[in-house]
């Protein structure tokens, strides 16, 4: 019989359980949904790229290379591969041919294409609703698309790799048999040398190579962009799912403590009557003990199966953006276990707690609940009487009761540092559209020769370039020679004011990433030829593209020891009419704004999850203490009504300590997600070859703060209206029955 | 008159019967006379009480209080009329249990504009030594007398008393009925006592009897009796 009770008061008081409800809801539904999701982007790319032979460095020479005098030599596989890029209106397909060694496609969906046949990349046939069994017409050839494929050295499937996000609406990589390829292919294709094994001496096989067949690049697996990106946001996807839920978890956990705890107190009398009836410690434990059991089960029962459920479309929706191919689908089951047990981990030795330390006590007391007496003469709090009533009243109810106040702070900058996490990003990601392609990279088209060249013979701007490793790190740096007087690179300080290109100049993302400033000297080991350089940085520009460096063309060349007027590649405000043999690579600026401005898209989504994860956190923390709050003052509250207070004075005194709190969390959640970008910027994106300017700016902080206090004034209002429904008429009732 | 109350009716539905509290009651008030309404439970003091406090609303009738029908108030109105014009005492003393004394009775002191000093009123009611205890560590007697200075602190031209000594010993009731003639006489204020304690009508200048929500007997009494001659 006394086993309904719980329920019965769960059902009554829903305001603050459901509140507690939703945390542990939410808590285990994160938790389940972040753990498939990493469970089987771990296990199938690890599979995947053991299984299909995934490359451990590629390079290009000048000259073909003698393939199977290598191999013997290094004992590592080694395969040639072509590169064929196919534009259609504004798309791009890049094209590979089939590899049997190195890099294997594997076929996700259908089959791997026979002469007239291709494959392409999921996300592209998606984006562009490409069926198997389609034509397509590749300049004039009519192919049909036997499948879907994923390459291992193309996970992070961007055009460029300078771009943020892939694009799959405009651009995607399909495989073709090399006789197919052929027939595209001009006199010089785009070449280059895939190697699977490990070398121990990397520097003797370079100098071979290089010194036998010319060494124009040298990429290794660590450094490809368009692998590593995907192991990076495995990688800091995994603690930050567990950190957010983990976090989640916590925080409800302590919110049932302090509820659990007010609402045994609050029930002393029929706690201490059960007991006085000849009910043992055991029983009613065994009763009370069902409140946390309930909430843990109503929660984590419907978290973790609304996460199993919606875990496929998740993983679908994240691999789209990293590209891992998901051939198996695994379910972690000792993750789901953790989603479902934790919460009660915390939760019910929190709830016995409760119970057991009103039991402690004598019968009496317990009926009396005299608990309370020592509790509010300790805090008789003489130093408040300089305050007036209503202060003095909204500063004890604070002062009263530090955990509620401490779970409101942690909460709060929990919500402020997720929130800014997202706002930030998103200014960022603007901020690199409109500042630097538009104030700084003032070229429109961008070229890259496959041979020096001294003699301009274009109406464009030349540059030089050379690719670094840091010494000591493999983290990859490349040093521009540009003009003096740039017209196309216009580099600027922090305050905006241009840089005078003397001595060697380095991006704001660099500076970030290895703590460096004006005066520092940066050690620099050749990518190709392994020569070392000790170079002064002589400015920093407000530029968060690329671990770059500038220098003027002379002294570039000067120091790196090219010929006077040497350089790579070109500048230019206009379309430049450049044989393709001749190129390695151009890039249109308005495609890569056009990606950017793309990938702000799915940013967005992102985003939109952040502003709900963090309302919906911000918001129910203060609506259960506020409604904690109400219900155990509903005595009080009634009579300062009868007494003539208003409901905006009875909030403001009740509640008001609330204020204090929510600042306190939102400035705590500052520095926090400061901590939190250091972290990310120097240890998760420290290999990558472009940074955001993550720092919040006062906008960002504005509006976060801003959206987070709208969170605030609507559990306030709510609890306002709860505070309007109190009826004294019902409250002297009670009290006279 | 200060107070009328015109065709009064409330009743409350109480699972599947319907309970008439207040039928069609009529009574006028003076103002700073001392009213007793005596009644059986279920006679309809307290819901009497709670209409004319503003914390209830009548299904039917008029309360005029000094010229305004407080019956057409919306909830804003009615809790300016509390925090103007009334002070309430109540049977199980109502004091806030977190707050002192002193924070008590300066709880309504804050509401009013011409409130008495405090320590005056707690002065009085014989409580200001212990102004910086709680509730908790009081009689019920002395919680009482915290009561009638918080009820009476801001100054309230009506004082409702919902059986003040109801929880009270013999000595403890008569030191609260001895404090509400005084501040009956000092201050001016009309208080209205609702109780079953025949004995304090003779305290007071008219006796109201109610019997099922409706009014039995109106009377006057023109040498009402001191506090300390009333005896149970």
């Amino acid at each position: 019989m006394l086993k309904k009770i719980p329920m019965r008061i769960i059902w009554r008081d829903k305001s603050h359980f459901l509140g507690i409800i939703f945390l542990v809801l939410f808590a285990s539904f994160g938790y389940a949904i972040f753990s498939i999701l990493i469970t089987n982007i771990d296990t199938n790319y690890k599979n995947f790229v053991e299984k299909y032979n995934q490359e451990n460095f590629h390079f290009t020479t000048f000259f073909p290379i003698d393939i199977s005098s290598l191999e013997k030599k290094y004992n590592v596989l080694i395969e040639e591969k072509f590169t064929w890029d196919f534009e259609y209106g504004d798309r791009l397909i890049r094209f590979f041919n089939l590899t049997e060694k190195v890099n294997k496609p594997l076929i996700l969906e259908g089959t791997l294409p026979k002469i007239g046949e291709i494959a392409v990349d999921p996300n592209f046939a998606k984006a562009n609703k490409l069926r198997i069994g389609d034509g397509i017409e590749i300049n004039g050839i009519k192919f049909r698309i036997s499948g879907y494929v994923a390459l291992p050295d193309y996970i992070y499937i961007t055009k460029n790799e300078t771009d943020l996000l892939p694009d799959p609406m405009h651009f995607g990589i399909g495989i073709m048999n090399f006789e197919d390829m052929r027939k595209f292919l001009e006199s010089v294709a785009y070449r280059y040398y895939m190697v699977r094994g490990t070398i121990s001496d990397l520097s003797s096989f370079k100098n071979e190579i290089n010194s036998k067949y010319r060494l124009i690049s040298f990429v290794e697996k660590d450094e490809n962009f368009r692998i590593i990106v995907t192991e990076m946001k495995m990688k800091s996807a995994k603690p930050m799912a567990f950190v957010i839920s983990g976090t989640i978890l916590v925080i409800s956990s302590i919110l049932l403590f302090i509820v659990l705890r007010r609402l045994i107190n609050s029930m002393h009398a029929e706690v201490g009557t059960l007991y006085a009836l000849g009910y043992n410690s055991r029983e009613i434990v065994g009763v009370y003990i069902l409140f946390p059991i309930y909430i843990w089960l109503m929660g984590v029962i419907p978290g973790s199966i609304i996460g199993y459920a919606l875990s496929g479309p998740f993983t679908d929706f994240y691999v789209s953006f990293i590209s891992v191919p998901i051939v198996e689908k695994f379910i972690p089951t000792k993750d789901l276990l953790i989603a479902f047990f934790v919460p009660a981990l915390f939760m019910i030795p929190s709830g016995y707690i409760a119970i057991k330390d009103l039991l402690k006590k004598r019968v009496v007391e317990i009926i009396r609940g005299e608990s309370e007496k020592g509790f509010k003469t300790r805090f008789r709090m003489e130093f408040l009487d300089r305050f007036s009533f209503k202060r003095r009243v909204m500063l004890k109810q604070g002062l009263l009761h530090p955990s509620r106040e401490l779970v409101l702070i942690i909460g709060v900058a929990f919500a402020t540092l997720i929130i800014l996490y997202g706002v930030v990003a998103k200014s960022a990601l603007s901020y690199l559209v409109e500042d630097t392609f538009q104030n700084t990279y003032k070229y429109n088209y961008m070229y890259l020769l496959n041979y020096y060249e001294k003699e301009n013979k274009y109406d464009a701007e030349p540059f030089n370039m050379l690719s670094f490793y840091l010494k000591g790190t493999k983290s990859k740096v490349v040093i521009y020679g540009i003009l003096k007087d740039s017209q196309m690179i216009l580099l600027k300080d922090g305050k905006g004011d241009k840089i005078n290109l003397e001595g060697l100049v380095i991006s704001q993302s660099l500076a970030d990433k290895f703590g460096l400033k004006v005066g520092d000297v940066l050690n620099l080991v050749n990518n190709i030829d392994g020569k070392e350089y000790s170079l002064k940085v002589t400015g920093i520009a407000d530029l968060y593209v690329g671990n770059n460096g500038y220098m003027s063309l002379e002294e570039f060349n000067e120091t790196f020891g090219f010929d006077k007027g040497s350089f790579i590649g070109l500048y230019s405000f206009h379309k430049l009419d450049i044989p393709k043999e001749d190129l390695v690579t151009y890039m249109s600026k308005e495609d890569a704004i056009k990606v950017f401005k793309d990938s702000a898209q799915s940013v967005d989504q992102m985003l939109q999850v952040m502003y709900l994860v963090s309302f919906f956190l911000a918001f129910t923390i203060i609506y259960v203490l506020a409604s904690l709050v109400i219900t155990e003052n509903r005595k009080p509250l009634a009579i300062f009504k009868i007494l003539g207070f208003r409901d905006g004075e009875l909030s403001s005194m009740f509640l008001g300590f609330n204020n204090f709190s929510f600042i306190v969390g939102f400035l705590l959640g500052i520095p926090l997600y400061n901590m939190l970008i250091s972290y990310i910027i120097k240890g998760v994106l420290k290999d990558v070859d472009f940074s955001f300017k993550l720092q919040a700016q006062f906008n960002d902080i504005l509006f976060s703060f801003t959206y987070l206090f709208v969170a605030f004034l609507f559990s306030r209002y709510l609890g306002r209206r709860r505070i309007n429904s109190i009826s004294p008429v019902v409250i002297l009732k009670e009290q006279s029955e | 008159m200060f107070i009328e109350i015109k065709d009064l009716s409330k009743s409350y539905q109480v699972g599947l019967t319907k309970i008439d509290a207040l039928k069609k009651l009529s009574i006028d008030f003076e103002k700073g006379k001392m009213y007793v309404i005596l009644g059986p439970s279920g006679s309809g003091k307290t819901t009497l009480l709670n209409i004319l406090g503003g914390i209830d609303k009548p299904d039917e009738g008029k309360v005029i209080v000094d010229g305004e029908d407080i019956t057409n108030y919306n909830d804003r109105e009615l809790t300016n009329y509390r925090r103007r014009k009334l002070g309430f005492i109540f049977q199980f003393y109502n004091l806030v249990n977190s707050l002192t004394v002193l924070e008590n009775v300066l709880s309504t002191k804050y509401l009013s504009e011409n409130g008495l000093d405090p320590k005056e009123v707690l002065e009085v009611v014989g409580m200001w030594e212990h102004r910086d205890k709680f509730p908790f560590e009081l009689s019920g007697g002395e919680q009482q007398r915290v009561a009638i200075a918080r009820a009476v602190v801001k100054n309230p031209s009506i004082i409702l008393c919902d059986e003040p000594t109801g929880a009270l010993d013999f000595e403890n009731a008569k030191r609260v009925l001895k404090l509400l003639e005084d501040i009956n006489k000092r201050y001016g204020t009309t208080i209205i006592i609702a109780t079953h304690n025949t004995a304090i009508a003779k305290m007071s200048h008219k006796i109201i009897r109610l019997r099922s929500g409706e009014l039995v007997e109106y009377q006057d009494n023109p040498s009402p009796a001191l506090a300390e001659e009333v005896v149970w």
